[in-house]
């Protein structure tokens, strides 16, 4: 093998998520989305898209009929990925690795959810993304009623709090904090303003997690571009390269660990920091993937921004707040921007270091991180070129 | 209406299983070479990934909550009387993870590592035996 080939990001695209939620269209496909993201992308970038010549794609199943709706049909590596928010991590690592390798010079990532529009709840008989697989094995858990990620998580929120001593109510600057982020962002879904009093009355989902301890379900479509720094060079956009990636499952029968995935994500943030020289004292910003809202505190923790078991009180007095110590999710997160599985979180750290995330910039944006705790923890370190 | 509930399949990979939960005894399946426990029906060993050395062998029955949650999401129409119920993660004596639920024990007594014991129940159209938990006496 010869040398890796340096590579950057040069273009981002995200649909108007808001605009989507209040526009409800059932015709409305995820392929459409997928391809106006990837226009977006391709926009932003300044490129043509007769220079794309890898495409991976996720939650869009039929890579054939995407290729035929954005005319492109002849990509030297295409691939799709299920829809599981665990896949933008990987998709871009997957991207970066074939630049680097030099099978593709040229490669968008697009996904697009019309879940919203399709009727998606993320529970019941039929769960869709990694969940299918289990067949048999899942109707262990079926006759139970035990089906949504969210109850699983809700199963490690319960043990932390007996753990920990965290008390009812301590998720709370999360979900707050994400909807302050997100009235900054014109795009977001969810930004009526959210108090302390309106999360405590909000209804349980799967108890001790509230409604706003949630993800939401909204459609839209997220594009990424990644090509060779060469390329990088004179198109229209800073370009932003990945200083350090790295990724470590947790395989088995149940999204529920023990450990709440504290020896895959230790291994990550081991090997980020190594690989980019940048700890959690060096990173301005953290994009960290909510699909509910204890998963920041065990990213916060298991990635060493504060002290195990300490995570609910480092969330505290504006800590994480767009001008605090450690701004989070300054998009509004998972529960306040919109459900686009982790790509949503990318394409805002990818802005924060160019320095073009308007009234939520956070101030001297340098480095930013983005973190998706999971069966498949995954982490990127982003910088300007 | 527990009749209702969706059951795993019986096959011939978990049919010894479903049998000794019809006798109230829980099964676990081991690998006679290294000794590993897991809940779950499998063709092999995941160590040895082995077919020959895979055996049922009666569980104590007995184990603890990891933790618990109560749902109160009609995810499936089959439980929408059910609302809001409890799903406990328990944790066996001989080490394998499993979902389950409890029996007879008031919300506010439960509380994570409490030692609880098997109780078989009917679930489904055919009354396959499904394990639920009770406080150990
Ligand atoms: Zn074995």
């Amino acid at each position: 093998m010869s040398q890796p080939i340096d590579v950057a990001i040069v273009g981002v695209g995200t649909t108007d998520f808001g605009s989507i939620y209040s526009d409800r269209d059932p015709f409305r496909t995820e392929y459409q989305l997928g391809v106006e993201a990837l226009k977006l992308a391709l926009d932003d970038a300044g490129l043509d898209k007769s220079e794309i010549d890898g495409l991976l794609l996720s939650r869009i199943p039929g890579y054939e009929t995407f290729g035929y709706m954005a005319g492109i049909e002849q990509p030297r590596v295409v691939n799709s990925y299920e829809g599981s928010g665990r896949m933008a991590g990987v998709v871009l690592q997957h991207a970066i690795s074939l630049v680097q390798a030099g099978l593709a010079t040229t490669v968008a990532c697009v996904y697009g959810n019309n879940g919203r529009a399709a009727g998606a709840t993320y529970g019941g008989e039929q769960r869709g993304g990694a969940y299918n697989a289990w067949g048999n094995m899942a109707k262990y858990d079926l006759a139970y009623g035990m089906t949504s990620p969210g109850a699983s998580v809700s199963m490690m929120w319960r043990r932390y709090m007996h753990e920990y001593g965290a008390p009812d109510g301590a998720l709370a600057p999360i979900a707050l904090s994400n909807r302050a982020n997100a009235q900054k962002n014109p795009i977001a879904v969810m930004r009526k303003p959210l108090s302390e009093e309106e999360y405590m009355a909000s209804r349980f989902v799967s108890e001790p997690l509230r409604l706003y301890d949630y993800c939401m379900i909204n459609d839209g479509g997220v594009a990424l571009i990644v090509t060779t720094a060469e390329r990088a060079k004179d198109l229209k956009k800073p370009a932003v390269v990945v200083r350090a990636t790295a990724s470590r499952t947790q395989l088995s029968p149940h999204y529920t660990k023990t450990d709440l995935f504290r020896d895959s994500a230790v291994d990550v943030a081991q090997r980020v920091r190594a690989q980019s020289g940048f700890g959690p004292d060096d990173i301005d910003c953290v994009q960290i993937y909510d699909n509910f809202t204890p998963i920041v505190l065990f990213s916060l923790e298991h990635f060493g921004f504060t002290e195990q078991g300490h995570g609910w009180e480092f969330i505290q007095d504006g800590r994480i707040a767009l001008d605090g110590q450690l701004p989070i999710n300054t998009s509004g997160g998972h529960t306040s921007e919109g459900y686009m599985q982790g790509w949503g979180l990318e394409a805002e750290a990818i802005r924060q270091v160019r320095g073009e995330a308007g009234e939520r910039q956070v101030a001297d944006c340098d480095v930013s991180q983005y973190i998706c705790v999971s069966p498949i923890t995954s982490s990127h370190i982003f910088t300007r070129a | 209406m527990k009749s209702q509930h969706t059951v795993p399949e019986i096959t011939p990979l978990n049919k010894d299983q479903f049998d000794g939960a019809r006798e109230g005894i829980l099964r676990v399946q081991t690998c006679t070479d290294d000794g590993g426990a897991w809940y779950l029906a499998s063709s092999n060993c995941p160590v040895c990934l082995r077919e020959d050395t895979v055996r049922w062998i009666d569980a104590s029955g007995r184990g603890t909550v990891w933790s618990w949650i109560r749902i109160h999401q009609p995810y499936m129409p089959t439980f929408k009387d059910e609302i809001p119920y409890t799903v406990a993660y328990i944790r066996l004596e001989e080490g394998p993870l499993l979902m389950s639920t409890l029996q007879g024990i008031a919300d506010e007594d439960v509380v994570c590592d409490m030692p609880v014991e098997v109780v078989f129940v009917p679930y489904g159209e055919d009354a396959t035996p499904m394990p639920e938990f009770r406080a150990v006496a």
